[in-house]
């Protein structure tokens, strides 16, 4: 099983049982609260998964880089 | 909440002015038309975003783009509304299409052409406020934005405020699309604000279930949505990193493009290359067609009973702005696949079923037009129909004559006798109750409504071609 599909199986689970449990006490009453709550949850993870991208693709072009730099 | 005031409200007073029906729920502006010109209204309250939109950037960004429709503005003293802080003049959309008249392949890049703008807009530091199909508008196969207002400044922190609505307006109708039946695109039809969550996470097949982006974005979307509706929720006041929400993005555009269709060989799909025509019959008409609408020159031609678009394609090439209507939704995707791959700016195919077009929906049955509402145009092509009509679905040829004097000007029909193998493929498996389908009596039935003007039979052939003027 690829690593992307591990990962989100993961964030499905976190999910799973965080709309299972959240509960209670204030604020909102539509049908945007869930879209709210999941559209966060979901964020925060690709938003993990997009900065390592991002961090990753500098790496690589730092090294690829440097190791022109060395050939040259 | 729009109610009847809305429409009767100060700012429509000026005399010559009409509130576009379906512009009501946004307090930013509104469109609306004078002497047969499109003008939106930007309302003091939007002054901050409009002024953002037209000096960080975006503006020309996304117009030299394609993505946002162009405008100009013009004097404020054209209206006496006091709510008025810019009106401006939109570049006209030659015909309005709405998502339940889309093929898979126009749904798909106006999503896609959404996330694009999104993507735009956040980073000249706007975003877009809501997600609706309906700000989408086609200019031959290029998708549009034409809702100037839909921006609003970015808030560090908050999440996509237009989430929901672009899952329940593109992913789940897509989705729905792509893994059950194209025809589920109709759905936007009984829900003008897009598929239900829940609906589509019960329509969608059990292995959408499974994992995914379909998973997420529209089941699980789903369950938290009826999970916290109507009760409460103890939450903390969380922020959303500018990466998150491009991730989020990134997410959704993945999600959108690994969602795909293919028509197989469809009825009408495989119709175009299966008719009875010989060659020099097939050129015959073609020419009839390019002489009689060069003839003619309109603007606008609706061509019904599309099939592949061989005709509209010569209603283009003479310059008019051609819609082809076709019930089939392979024939309009293999259409508009062909438009897409020619950059075609004149044909936009639709689905449409002229047994049962669009109705006008939405409030007070005004929101959103009803198909004939759309015209009437200069010309209407009624290739190898009007037997479908007839014969296929029981509807006299009086009421069609009726319905394509409503909706065009000028009409070139073409009557397809009951010799022909067409129509005994469709009265293979009926009675022949059709007495009055001759052509004797397809002439007087469209005598009531129009003139003939040119009446040619098709060579190698016993179809006849007319074009005919309204009386």
């Amino acid at each position: 099983m690829s690593r992307s599909r591990n990962l989100t199986l993961a964030l499905v689970t976190v999910l799973f049982v965080t709309v299972g449990w959240l509960q209670h006490p204030q604020a909102y009453i539509d049908l945007g609260t869930g879209s709210y709550l999941l559209q966060m949850l979901v964020a925060s993870f690709f938003g993990i998964v997009f900065s390592a991208k991002a961090i990753w693709e500098r790496v690589r072009s730092l090294l690829t880089d440097s190791d022109r730099r060395g050939k040259q | 909440m729009a109610n009847s005031s809305v429409l009767r409200s100060p700012a429509v007073d000026d005399a010559r002015d009409r509130q576009v029906p379906g512009s009501f729920r946004d307090p930013a502006g509104f469109v609306f038309t004078r002497d047969g010109a499109v003008y939106r209204q930007v309302n003091v309250a939007s002054r901050t975003a409009y002024d953002q939109l037209m000096q960080c950037g975006l503006y020309d960004d996304l117009t030299k783009a394609g993505l946002l429709i162009p405008h100009s503005e013009v004097p404020l003293a054209a209206r006496s509304d006091p709510r008025a802080y810019r009106i401006i003049k939109p570049e006209r959309i030659a015909f309005v299409s709405y998502p339940y008249e889309w093929c898979f392949g126009q749904l798909k890049d106006a999503a896609l052409a959404t996330l694009d703008i999104q993507r735009a807009a956040m980073a000249r530091g706007m975003s877009l406020k809501d997600a609706s199909a309906y700000n989408i508008q086609f200019r031959g196969s290029q998708p549009v934005l034409i809702d100037t207002l839909s921006f609003e400044p970015l808030e560090d922190g908050r999440p996509w405020v237009a989430y929901r609505q672009f899952c329940q307006h593109f992913l789940a109708p897509l989705a729905l699309m792509s893994t059950v039946d194209p025809r589920l695109g109709l759905i936007a039809r009984a829900h003008i604000d897009g598929a239900p969550l829940d609906l589509a996470s019960r329509l969608l097949p059990i292995r959408t279930w499974l994992g995914g982006r379909l998973l997420l974005h529209v089941h699980l979307h789903a369950l938290a949505c009826r999970r916290f509706s109507g009760g409460t929720v103890k939450t903390r006041a969380r922020r959303m990193t500018r990466a998150a929400l491009l991730g989020l993005l990134d997410n959704l555009r993945a999600a959108i493009d690994r969602l795909s269709w293919s028509p197989d060989r469809s009825t009408w799909a495989a119709y175009d290359g299966e008719t009875n025509y010989s060659t020099n019959a097939r050129k015959h008409k073609e020419d009839l067609v390019h002489q009689w609408l060069s003839g003619i020159g309109p603007s606008t031609v609706w061509d019904l009973g599309c099939n592949a678009g061989r005709f509209s394609r010569i209603a283009a090439a003479i310059g008019a702005y051609t819609v082809a209507f076709d019930a089939d939704y392979g024939a309009a995707e293999l259409t508009y696949r062909a438009c897409r791959t020619l950059r075609e700016t004149h044909i936009l195919p639709l689905v449409v079923d002229l047994a049962n077009p669009s109705p006008a929906i939405g409030w007070a049955h005004a929101e959103r037009s009803s198909w004939a509402d759309r015209g009437p145009v200069d010309a209407v092509m009624a290739l190898a129909l009007v037997h479908h009509l007839v014969i296929g679905n029981n509807v006299p040829l009086s009421k069609v004559a009726q319905l394509l004097a409503r909706i065009g000007n000028h009409l070139v029909i073409e009557f397809v006798p009951k010799s022909d193998s067409q129509v005994q493929r469709l009265l293979a498996s009926r009675a022949d109750v059709f007495e009055d389908y001759t052509r004797a009596g397809f002439e007087s039935a469209f005598a009531d409504h129009f003139h003939t003007v040119r009446c040619a039979p098709i060579q190698e052939s016993e179809r006849v071609l007319y074009l005919m003027r309204r009386r």
